[in-house]
């Protein structure tokens, strides 16, 4: 067949038959995205056959990506061979372009960011438009839209405009879409990472739905999305640090840490217990870990567990401060038992609401954020949250109620005006918004354009860089970086403000373990200095930290108190597709085998907890 | 998985249901016959119109109001310089250099009046036709042009993808404008060196930001097969029904009423 442009036969029958269940090999590859300066992967060999579920992981920056663009067909490597859905597509440093096209026909990919893989206006339409491109009749891709739909459970989504859907609705249309290609191999970068819990779970679903379906990998960096895996891939630095099962590995906290990744919780909470005396055998799941600890007295008669449920007056942890159920104050928020540094006031917020044009997004929020007090905003998608934080932080002017910082009066653009500066705004993935040619001189932007001297920007520069624990990068352009450093330079871009209040719209997500330390320790020094800090995060362990959690449902407060309250409101929270901390989620795990150890929030009290009720 | 079904397409407004390519033509005429109104019953015909499409398009007024008030406004200042420069028939007004004659307040109510005809018709044809269907609707138009060679279906697909990314777009730029402006970076106040570094942190993220959805879309098109010039099917190829035989029909009385109502005495 004579096609235009090298371009394979269309048909799919024609497509060859895959020797011994192989689909991809991949064999000594580099890749460089600098002609060889840098090498983004070197050395790697792997082989994946046609059923598999594997999970490719690393820290940001490891090149994870990277693989799984060429997994995908969609980059040539710049060493190496690859051979593809059963045909040589890269060898001796020449691209095969009917080999590439041909796996490209059979892989399904998904992005972080699947907004930008929806092509057309209508969910529908967008299925249809990788079938249309197979030039499939017409009643075929009636079919397959259909099928695909169902598959992600998105019938309902079929007639609606793409750009009116949620972020884990368009991730499901970007799977349809995907899917409805009839690929052998399914690709997924990153596609959970910036979905809420209920969006998560139904992702994580999905995955197992596809098994019998094609071959998947998933690029994470969440521990927790392995263990679902057959086979675990972790990449550091470009190479392949460990290619295996993921149920030895994700056993093993040590050999984790030196390859620059976090260890499951489960598996952290084994270790802390063993080094309290516990005598454990070696878990793999959550799941295992509560069962092993519910059966400890059976094993063991000088550890028996209290498994009589708590009076429900003593279902509130006393020993830690933290768990201490508070009396609601008159503004309907408690009054928290920590020492405040100073008695500055910071936000204070009545009756405040939102609208635009489509309706109201945010309505009756009253809220007081002290100085050196940390709120947490939680919701799930579309609930306000977002828009909360831009009130906060003077960008907007609010519908209706009063809001005002410091007793400056944000409800007017001279208030507003006043503030600016004075509250530090980091927005979703802040490093949207460097710009400069180099690091120094983007965190220099802020502190010019408070009109300060010279020297104090370069001071405030420098000490921002040294802050965050980037100063190393300060002559580097802020678009070479991984993303994760290009988060912590954004970050010094706002406290070089040196701001008196800091309103944080997912300061987490997205971030590996690193990276995320760098961010805690940021928000816990300001914090300590005296600002008045919101976040709107959807990690509970992180709201967990906080002094008080305010959990928005459709744009109203839904809950809000001492993270002990909200979170006491577990089944609440699963309505607002919202989760709990791991702690809690473990504590009521235990629950269910007749443990009972109180509401533990952080992994801290929870050791404590356990190790106090095992004791006989 | 074998007896899933679509869902029936939801009930639209009629005016969404037409064929695109009845749409646009329509626009289009309706657009020039704006040209003739001159007189103030051509007017309330030619408002009676507009009511109608809003009706028939269930558009609410408040909302396509707000759509369209942006464009209205500069274009209806522009309308207002007539009263200023158009110096004919008898002076109605004067103060210090400034006069209205009737003949100036005659051509700027008929020029503003025309020019916001057709910013409606304009609104009113993109508010109920989806970006995909009027890129479609424009290949099959231009169609004649492909025996030119003219590649016509890319034209159209790049139209549409355009189209579609005008909100992504339009998000970043508020998002990266407010991140900015938190640090205190505004093009609307300060000394000019400030305004200027104020706004390269605007435009180059913006900048970035396309290149980035740019180069993620088309490692999409690639992973979904889309190639340039290679032959694809439509699943929903648009269809010219009964309804838009009645819509064409109903243009062409316009017309001649139009007409008609402009050469009474």
């Amino acid at each position: 067949m004579a096609s235009r442009g090298g371009r394979v036969p269309l048909e799919r029958a024609a497509a060859p038959r895959l020797e011994g269940d192989e689909i991809c090999r991949l064999e000594d590859v580099g890749y460089s995205f600098d002609g060889g300066a840098r090498w983004a992967l070197s050395g790697v060999t792997l082989a994946l056959s046609g059923r598999e579920r594997v999970c490719v992981m690393g820290a940001n920056g490891s090149g994870k990506s990277t693989l799984a663009l060429l997994l995908a067909g969609l980059r040539a490597p710049d060493a190496g061979s690859v051979r593809l859905m059963g045909r040589a597509c890269f060898a001796d440093g020449v691209p095969e372009g009917d080999a590439y096209a041909n796996a490209r026909r059979q892989t399904g990919l998904v992005f972080q960011d699947p907004r930008d893989q929806i092509v057309a206006g209508i969910v529908a339409d967008d299925v249809a438009f990788g079938p249309e491109n197979l030039a499939l009749p017409s009643e075929e891709i009636v079919l397959r839209v259909a099928r695909e739909l169902d598959r992600v459970g998105g019938l309902g989504l079929a007639w609606r405009g793409t750009s009116e859907l949620s972020g884990g609705q368009t991730q499901r249309v970007a799977i349809a879409s995907a899917m409805a290609m009839e690929p052998t191999l399914m690709v997924f970068d990153e596609a959970a990472a910036f979905l809420d819990v209920r969006a998560r779970g139904a992702l994580r679903r999905l995955a197992g739905r596809l098994q019998d379906v094609c071959a998947q990998v998933w690029v994470s960096h969440d521990a927790e999305d392995a263990a679902d895996a057959s086979r675990l891939i972790v990449l550091r630095a470009g190479r392949i640090a460990y290619d295996g099962a993921p149920k030895a590995l994700l056993a093993d906290a040590e050999r984790l840490r030196e390859l620059g990744l976090e260890a499951p919780f489960w598996l952290q909470l084994a270790q802390a217990l063993r080094e309290g005396g516990w005598d454990l055998p070696p878990v793999s799941s959550e799941s295992e870990l509560a069962a092993a600890i519910a059966s400890q007295d059976k094993r063991d008669g000088s550890f028996v567990l209290r498994t009589a449920p708590l009076p429900a007056e003593m279902w509130q942890d006393k020993r830690d401060g933290s768990f201490v159920l508070e009396k609601p104050q008159v503004d309907g928020l408690p009054q928290d038992k920590r020492t405040v540094p100073t008695v500055l006031p910071g936000f204070e917020a009545r009756g405040l609401g939102f609208s635009y044009a489509e309706g109201e997004v945010l309505g009756g929020v009253d809220l007081t954020v002290r100085s050196g007090e940390l709120v947490a905003v939680v919701g799930a998608t579309g609930s306000g949250k977002t828009t909360l934080a831009r009130l906060l932080a003077g960008l907007v002017a609010p519908g209706w109620g009063t809001l005002s910082f410091r007793g400056v009066d944000l409800g007017t653009a001279k208030g507003r005006r006043a503030a600016s500066g004075r509250i530090g705004f980091v927005m979703q993935q802040p490093e949207r918004q460097l710009f400069a040619e180099s690091v120094a001189e983007d965190v220099a932007f802020g502190p010019k354009n408070l009109g300060l001297p010279d020297e104090e920007v370069a001071r405030r520069v420098h000490h921002a860089l040294a802050r965050l624990g980037v100063s190393e990068l300060a002559d580097r352009s802020p678009f070479a970086l991984s993303g994760g450093q290009q988060r912590l330079v954004a970050l010094a871009g706002v406290a070089a403000l040196e701001p008196e209040a800091w309103v944080l719209d997912e300061p987490y997500a997205g971030l590996d373990a690193e990276a995320r330390e760098a961010v805690a320790a940021l928000v816990e020094e300001q914090r300590a200095r005296g600002c008045a800090i919101v976040i709107v995060t959807h990690d509970m362990d992180q709201a967990a930290l906080a002094d008080r959690v305010l959990a928005l449902d459709a744009g109203r407060v839904a809950l809000a108190g001492a993270p002990s309250e909200v979170f006491s409101h577990a089944e609440e929270l699963k309505g607002m597709g919202l989760g709990v901390p791991k702690p809690l989620r473990f504590a009521h795990e235990l629950r269910e085998l007749g443990v009972f150890i109180g509401q533990p929030l952080t992994f801290r009290a929870l050791v404590d907890a356990l190790s106090e009720v095992g004791r006989p | 998985m074998t007896s899933s079904a679509l869902p029936a397409v939801p009930s639209r407004a009629p005016l969404v249901r037409l064929d695109p390519r009845t749409k646009i033509l329509a626009t289009i005429a309706l657009m020039v016959l704006s040209f003739f109104v001159a007189t103030p019953v051509q007017a309330a015909l030619a408002a009676a119109l507009v009511l109608l499409l809003l009706a028939l398009g269930r558009l609410r007024v408040p909302r396509f109001a707000r759509s369209v008030l942006p464009i209205l406004i500069p274009l209806v200042i522009v309308a207002a310089l007539n009263f200023a420069f158009t110096r004919t028939g008898p002076v109605i007004w004067s103060w210090w250099v400034f006069s209205v004659t009737q003949g100036g307040l005659e051509a700027a109510l008929t020029y503003g009046f025309r020019v916001s005809l057709i910013v409606c018709f304009g609104a009113i044809l993109l508010a109920t036709t989806p970006a995909g269907e009027l890129a479609g609707a424009l290949a099959s138009l231009l169609g004649p042009l492909r025996a030119l060679g003219a590649p016509v279906e890319e034209w159209a697909f790049v139209l549409s993808l355009a189209l579609r990314f005008v909100p992504t777009l339009g998000e970043e730029f508020q998002a990266v404008r407010e991140a900015q402006a938190s640090r205190g970076g505004t093009i609307a106040r300060g000394r000019p060196i400030q305004r200027i570094r104020s706004l390269a942190a605007l435009v180059v993220p913006i900048l970035a930001a396309a290149l980035r959805h740019a180069e993620r879309l088309s490692l999409a098109l690639d992973s979904r097969a889309w190639a340039s010039g290679a032959p694809r099917t439509r699943w929903r190829p648009p269809r010219f029904s009964f309804a838009d035989a009645c819509a064409l029909a109903a243009l062409a009385a316009y017309a001649a009423l139009l007409v008609a109502l402009g050469s009474l005495p």
